[in-house]
């Protein structure tokens, strides 16, 4: 039989944090901005957690909560690292791995024996070798494997077969279906639907006419029919895209500066997307007003594109559309998808944007010898001082840290 | 309190089986003996790589230091002061 092993690390970047400093264990540790910003738990302990901290949560509100908790501004380049020995670990299981995010991937593997002492080593080599603890899912199906991962956190193992859907899955509450917030589970509720199983039972006529095709998705899943398979990194590249956003410290009302922003953040999506051979076909454009209104708009472009001109051309004309500006802007994002490789031939241009393609290189090369700043669009310098690398969190300070002993 | 330091700092390291591994430092003109690397990571600047590494020291004190491959220079980046 083929299985999907979900593997979701817990509460990884706090667990990193107390890894690498041995004074916050058994501490509630709270990974992202410092508490006086605008910036969002990413990660939290579990003791943080049993104060109610949660990841996504406004840290100022983290802080009203544990008062008492270690804020930590976070290192990213030490939870890639991490991420990329897990990936490795893994692969030693099976070659089919599928890097889901930073702290979660999926293993395909086929055995016609009980599948949970595999998952069992999984968990301990994790253990063993990061030092960090995991929580497996294990399913026929990949999406039941990301359900039931969560069943049992921190260091469980779950295994759910897809024909113990009605008694395992159909009690559970809607937001355990992929893509399922408030706001659906309030929709799903006016429909009659409390639990997983009510949308399994409703006609997938009566799901299609109030959300469209993802009507369908939403009956398919609580039904358990899942289509699913596990796609390696090297086969994803259509399915990926690259994409940078930037929470502003103020709001910004300002058309040109929003202008500025977008294009610093086009060219490090378009250098991200040079460095791994790939050129998008739709851009989308994210914008936050200071509300937490959010919209995205995007557009599917006539040829792939990868240099910071065409992409910053691109998402110029979006905002244009939206107007944006005008209810203020605190958060502005930029993501290219529908990738394609660009190892193949390319077709020519006859426009200004041939020299673009030419100078991108030659922009690459510098930045590979003087560092990610050392040149830019003059554009970009309108909104600031430009951010460097790693400077999210530059001066910031946790709290009193309690010392071991 | 974790304070970050961004010091240059002389570093006693050794070379083991393909790993950097610190084993002494001099900062604030004392002496640190490493205990123990409690991680090791790296990231990028420019074209050079940068090894961080988190320590505990004999009297228990925690730091980070960062060993940059382009100029050969170690810097204390971070340090746990309080006892």
């Amino acid at each position: 039989m083929r299985y999907a092993i979900h593997v979701d690390m817990d509460a990884y970047f706090a667990s990193i944090e107390q890894l690498a400093n041995p004074h916050w264990r058994g501490k509630p540790v709270i990974v992202g901005g410092a508490p006086g910003t605008r910036s969002a738990v990413a990660s939290a302990s579990y003791e943080a957690r049993a104060f109610g901290v949660r990841a996504g949560m406004p840290t100022h509100e983290a802080q009203r909560l544990c008062p008492q908790g270690i804020f930590v501004p976070g290192n990213s380049s030490h939870y890639v690292h991490t991420a990329v020995r897990l990936y490795r670990l893994l692969e030693r299981f099976s070659p089919r791995v599928e890097p889901a995010s930073i702290d979660e991937a999926y293993v395909e593997v086929v055995t016609e024996d009980d599948v949970r002492p595999l998952g069992r080593r999984i968990m301990a080599s994790i253990e063993a070798e990061l030092q960090l603890t995991a929580s497996l899912g294990i399913s026929d199906s990949k999406y039941l494997a990301k359900v039931c991962s969560a069943f049992d956190k921190p260091r469980g193992l779950t295994l759910l077969h897809r024909a113990e859907v009605p008694e395992k899955l159909w009690p559970r509450p809607l937001q355990v279906l992929f893509g399922v917030g408030e706001k659906t589970a309030a929709r799903l509720h006016a429909l009659g639907c409390t639990t997983v199983g009510d949308v399994a039972h409703l006609p997938v006529e009566a799901l299609e006419r109030e959300f469209g095709i993802v009507g369908v998705s939403l009956h398919d899943l609580a039904s358990g029919r899942d289509r699913w398979r596990v796609v390696t990194p090297s086969e994803s590249a259509d399915a990926r895209s690259i994409g940078h956003e930037h929470t502003l410290e103020e709001d910004v009302y300002e058309r040109s500066v929003v202008e500025a922003l977008l294009c610093g953040l086009a060219e490090r999506v378009a250098r991200r997307a040079r460095r791994a051979e790939m050129a998008g076909r739709r851009l989308v454009l994210k914008l936050r007003d200071p509300r937490f209104f959010t919209i995205t708009h995007g557009r599917v472009l006539p040829r792939a594109v990868d240099t910071a001109e065409e992409i910053f051309a691109t998402a110029r004309l979006l905002l244009e559309e939206t107007r944006f500006w005008e209810r203020g802007v605190r958060l502005v994002g930029l993501s290219l998808q529908l990738l394609v490789g660009t190892g193949a031939a390319r077709q020519l241009r006859f426009d200004f944007a041939a020299g673009a393609e030419k100078k991108s290189p030659v922009v690459d090369r510098i930045r590979s010898k003087y560092g990610e700043h050392a040149i830019g669009l003059a554009r970009s310098l309108e909104a600031g001082e430009r951010p460097r690398r790693g400077s999210e969190f530059p001066t910031f300070r946790p709290p009193e840290v309690g010392r071991d002993g | 309190m974790i304070e970050s330091i961004q010091e240059p700092i002389e570093v006693l390291a050794r070379f083991e089986r393909g790993k950097l591994l610190p084993f002494r430092f001099r900062w604030n003109q004392s002496v640190f003996r490493i205990a123990k690397v409690t991680g090791a990571w790296e990231d990028r600047e420019g074209q050079h790589r940068r090894l961080h590494f988190s320590v505990l020291t004999d009297n228990d004190d925690y730091f980070e230091l960062r060993f940059h491959s382009g100029d050969f220079t170690w810097i204390l980046s971070k340090a746990s002061l309080d006892a």
